[in-house]
């Protein structure tokens, strides 16, 4: 088998450990733990606007445009703090959330650098009638520090143009 | 027949729950409101081009928004006057014409009617095309190139409708060179609640920052609210105001934006004055009856509460930064709007959760009978000339910052309207 093959493999079952963690922490609310367990200093959290375009290729906006997430390190963890407040009335009560992810792809990038690209469904429930379905993309650039994976890049595309959801009070 | 007279008393500072869910009075607004006020349509950056085309809405009609070939505004019903179908299915995009996926009935970016299929065969010449083309909204028009359109023929213009609230708009969207643009692309969520509940909030509910949104402030992403502001309303129902120092000022989230408004508050004060440097930037407010609009220490966003049926709304909420700003600053502005507003903003997300509860509340059969209490500050109004000293700074506010005077305009002028 070729040597690159058996490098993807393991980078392959890696990130499934890694993401069926890291979807354990966010179904539990434990948000601040996600964060810490997840993401590199170097952070930038991307998920753009959809919009309805003509032409497949416009339907994303581009990093400049309106985004729902366009965060760093310092700005990601001051959403999590928010919702770590016992004032955050989308934390009280809680919502149930119910993550589903299937890998499409793994390619290296540069060593140590592998991009993981999957597909993704929440299924989002509140109080007795929020309910709502977030499917789409996630594009993660990962990188190992110590022994670890952490996603340095995430780009995720929700597949809405308008969000069916009251307030969008979940992490992907 | 409703009685409108029992159902809402402005000057007791009362307002039954009935008009924020009741389906008749609903339909009586989609005419009476929807039918006749100047409404926020979009942005004339966002059509700069012949052939440009948002898509937008009033009330629950579907418009769509042109630059013609002639270089003016144009706006429509987006329905083809054959049988119906939208020309027009994307948000946004450039288009020589527009052509129906139904019948191929095509309209030119002016609306006319320029090409029916096989018109000599099956329609032997008769259809006389000038008749048919696509419904024109009955005037348009627009100020700082904020794009309005109103379907009354006998509307005021736009400059009276929008009255002494101009004057705060031109502190807002007026104070730099080239005036201001819209970032592409809005943000749409749906919040299953009545249109005027967000409507009301934007335009003067400042006491809802300690709990609603506690959180932000425990973060430190907004310094706690202080009593020392201003909260203006106007005789044609718009409203707006903020603290003195500055709406969304927070430790946790200070940005060269800052920086960037006090060269701004700097300028308005040698060109303008005082009082209006103070008044810069003017905070939080509503244009009668659904565009609501933040200008903060970070960001600028203008929004709109579009009514589907009188339980649920489509928000569509966009970023404004002057079109002279430094790319990085706009960004900068971007991501601070981003960060505290939107459907997933940290402020925002307590504002869902509250106003769907309302709903909820008051659908039944006791419910639907409550008055809301409006009568904070009711009898303690002073006009802004007199609280400011000086002649022309238009509006009503009160003795305090925070107050409901701003509610009772506004359900002053529903009213007016709806029983007219």
């Amino acid at each position: 088998m070729h040597m690159v093959d058996l490098e993807i493999d393991k980078v392959w079952s890696d990130m499934e450990k890694l993401y069926r963690l890291e979807y354990k922490l966010l179904q539990q609310g434990n948000y601040e733990e996600w964060f810490q367990t997840m993401f590199t200093e170097d952070i930038h959290y991307h998920m753009p606007v959809v919009s309805v375009r003509e032409n497949r290729d416009e339907a994303v906006r581009s990093e400049n445009e309106l985004s729902y997430f366009d965060d760093n390190h310092r700005t990601l963890h001051l959403r999590v703090r928010k919702f770590g407040s016992d004032m955050s009335w989308t934390e009280y009560p809680p919502s149930r959330t119910r993550y589903f992810f299937q890998i499409m792809d793994v390619e290296p990038v540069e060593s140590n650098v592998f991009r993981v690209t999957s597909n993704i469904m929440l299924y989002f429930t509140r109080l007795d009638n929020v309910e709502n379905f977030f499917v789409g993309e996630k594009s993660d650039l990962v990188r190992c520090e110590n022994g670890q994976w952490k996603v340095t890049k995430r780009k995720i595309i929700i597949d809405k143009s308008r969000l069916s959801a009251h307030s969008l009070c979940v992490f992907f | 027949m409703i009685d409108l007279d029992s159902l809402v008393d402005p000057d007791r500072g009362l307002v039954s729950a009935r008009i924020f869910q009741d389906e008749e009075i609903y339909r009586m607004e989609q005419e009476k409101i929807f039918g006749r006020c100047w409404l926020y349509l979009a942005h004339e950056s966002q059509i700069p081009n012949p052939g440009d085309y948002v898509a937008a809405k009033m009330g629950e009609d579907p418009i769509i928004v042109t630059r013609g070939q002639d270089g003016k505004v144009h706006a429509f019903l987006n329905a083809c006057r054959h049988r119906g179908a939208k020309v027009c299915r994307s948000d946004s995009g450039t288009s020589k014409a527009f052509r129906c996926p139904f019948h191929g009935w095509t309209y030119s970016c002016e609306g006319e009617l320029v090409g029916v299929p096989r018109y000599k065969e099956v329609y032997f010449e008769e259809l006389d095309k000038s008749k048919w083309g696509l419904v024109p909204v009955t005037k348009v028009d627009s100020v700082y190139g904020l794009i309005f359109g109103t379907w009354d023929p006998n509307a005021p213009t736009l400059q009276e409708y929008l009255g002494d609230m101009l004057f705060y708009l031109d502190l807002m969207f007026n104070r730099a060179e080239g005036g201001v643009e819209v970032i592409g692309g809005v943000h749409k969520w749906v919040i299953p609640t009545n249109w005027k509940i967000p409507a009301e909030n934007f335009g003067g509910d400042h006491y809802h920052l300690l709990f609603t949104h506690g959180s932000g402030i425990q973060i430190k992403a907004r310094d706690p609210l202080s009593n020392n502001g201003f909260l203006i309303f106007t005789p044609e129902g718009h409203s707006c105001g903020q603290e003195f120092a500055g709406a969304q000022r927070g430790e946790a989230v200070n940005s060269e934006y800052n920086n960037y408004i006090a060269e701004i508050k700097k300028r308005v004060a040698e060109q303008k004055g005082e009082v209006e440097a103070k008044l810069t930037p003017i905070g939080v407010g509503t244009i009668f009856p659904n565009l609501s609009f933040m200008d903060t220490m970070r960001f600028r966003t203008i929004r709109l509460w579009q009514p589907l049926g009188p339980n649920k709304i489509e928000v569509n909420s966009w970023c404004v930064v002057d079109k002279n700003m430094s790319d990085e600053l706009k960004q900068i502005a971007r991501r601070g709007y981003q960060l505290t507003f939107g459907p997933n903003g940290m402020f925002e997300l307590d504002d869902g959760e509250v106003w769907m509860s309302i709903t909820e509340a008051i659908q039944g059969y006791k419910g639907r009978t409550i008055d809301f209490n409006y009568q904070m500050g009711m009898g303690h109004e002073i006009s802004a000339e007199e609280f400011f000293g000086k002649k022309g700074i238009p509006g009503t506010m009160n003795e305090t910052f925070m107050h409901e005077g701003t509610h009772r305009n506004y359900y002053r002028r529903w009213k007016q309207l709806m029983m007219s």
